[in-house]
């Protein structure tokens, strides 16, 4: 059956299962490394709300916090058989780790963006179970708007991944008064200061000395620079089209994962979290196998 | 019904990300993204963290922190000094609010290298570093903060 534009991809068991295996693996690799924080000198998100957060980076207590992480994740893999309250828990057990760990790390004066988008989608696969929870307990009948609870669990995810590139692209806009584009030849010097700051984590090294080769071409070749930084561009922008349907997920979703590669490349900007979500819940290449295979068939 | 059916449709979960994000600025997941948002002709800054000799420091793995980090939490803290001093704009925090600021930073990376069974050195300076891009050039400038001296708990091994 074919989904209409922008509604919720009809998701099976089989689908379900690698799409949450995929969320697991990616929050357990997030945490998977004791936070070096055991305070939280400048508390952000529910850490300004006095929500406990700095336990998670206490001596001894990170095999504990992983181990617990762990446990969410196999349950919320296994509830697929058994949806209902362990989803919730479950799910809620993935959030708050996730959550949690990076609230602590952002608490410390200064903001990693990097894992903002895991996150977010943990919290909007809560707010979609929310929602069909309600639907199943008021005993409304599936729709083609809220098809079954993993076909928004995934569309929900789409959700924030798409939200989260819109809004870096309408910040651009906003914050240089739409001149983004016309000014991009200027990252010239924030390539070399990306080079100097790694020169400067450990100089001894003598790694990043000098001036960045990106740089110095960008500086030579300020209109081939705008070129090279539209596309980037255009592509946060127009990235509401990741949940139009499975197809633009897919093309759309590895053109972001190929910016990403394209920005670690010039600016040694890595975001490995944003890739992985998108190759999970946009790329999805496990519903086009299982299509593949079906056709063979 | 036309307006029930449009709040009731699931996109409205991606409308809702997006005004959260950009309504909220900061507070954890929610963040409006402000990184290399405004391109300009403005130079753009880094740190360097060095001895009291000027020798840089290899910060990051004394104390797991980048040089870009220390320089977010100095800015943090400066611009947190300069609001309790009624300074209105934190880029005109005078010379001893930089400095404080510097200290209380400095300090907090003791406990950092600790962890790591790291030594720092017993003074640590902070040097603002500028790049201009002007007439197909790059021009550096560097202009000292202040300089921290650290007290430690113990002596830990040398790295």
């Amino acid at each position: 059956m074919r989904t209409a534009s922008y509604l919720p991809s009809l998701v099976g068991r089989t689908e379900a299962f690698f799409l949450r295996v995929g969320l697991v693996a990616i929050v357990l690799w997030s945490v998977w490394t004791p936070s070096k924080y055991d305070s939280v000198p400048e508390p952000v998100g529910l850490a300004s709300w006095h929500v406990p957060v700095a336990w998670i980076g206490r001596e001894g207590m990170h095999p504990w916090f992983l181990a617990g992480t762990m446990l969410a994740g196999l349950v919320y893999v296994l509830s697929l058989w058994r949806p209902g309250w362990l989803t919730l828990l479950s799910l809620l057990g993935l959030t708050v780790a996730h959550v949690g760990y990076w609230t602590l790390a952002n608490s410390q004066r200064n903001t990693f963006h990097g894992s903002q988008m895991t996150s977010l989608v943990l919290v909007a696969q809560l707010v979609a179970f929310g929602i069909m929870e309600v639907r199943t307990r008021r005993g409304i009948p599936p729709d083609p708007r809220w098809p079954g609870l993993d076909s928004v669990l995934l569309y929900f995810s789409q959700c924030a991944i798409a939200g989260v590139y819109v809004v870096c692209a309408l910040t651009k806009v906003f914050k240089s008064k739409g001149r983004w584009l016309v000014d991009s030849h200027y990252f010239a010097k924030s390539v070399q200061k990306v080079w100097r700051q790694l020169y400067f984590d450990n100089p001894s090294s003598g790694d990043y000395a000098g001036i960045s080769p990106w740089a110095s071409w960008m500086l030579e070749h300020p209109m081939l620079s705008r070129l090279l930084f539209a596309p980037g561009f255009f592509l946060e922008l127009f990235a509401f089209v990741l949940i139009w349907n499975r197809a633009w997920a897919a093309g759309w979703g590895i053109a972001l994962i190929l910016l990403h590669f394209g920005i670690s490349v010039i600016m040694q900007l890595e975001f490995p979290e944003f890739q992985m979500i998108v190759l999970v819940f946009c790329v999805n290449v496990p519903y086009w196998l299982l299509r593949l295979r079906k056709r063979a068939v | 019904m036309l307006i029930r059916s449009v709040l009731t449709h699931p996109c409205m979960a991606f409308v809702a990300v997006v005004v959260a994000c950009l309504c909220s600025r900061t507070f954890y997941p929610l963040n409006n993204f402000p990184m290399y948002a405004d391109p300009g002709p403005e130079p753009s800054k880094f740190v360097m963290v060095s001895d009291a000799q000027d020798a840089p420091v290899d910060i990051q793995s004394l104390t797991g922190e980048t040089s870009a980090k220390v320089g977010k939490k100095y800015v943090s803290e400066r611009n947190k000094l300069a609001t309790a001093a009624g300074i209105e704009k934190a880029d005109e925090a005078t010379p001893e609010i930089c400095a404080e600021a510097w200290q209380k930073v400095a300090q907090s990376l003791v406990p950092l290298a600790e962890r790591r069974r790291k030594s720092l050195p017993d003074s640590l300076k902070l040097k603002i570093g500028e790049i201009y891009q002007e007439d197909g050039a790059f021009r550096e400038e560097y202009r000292e903060i202040g300089i921290a001296a650290l007290t430690k708990k113990e002596a830990a091994p040398q790295p």
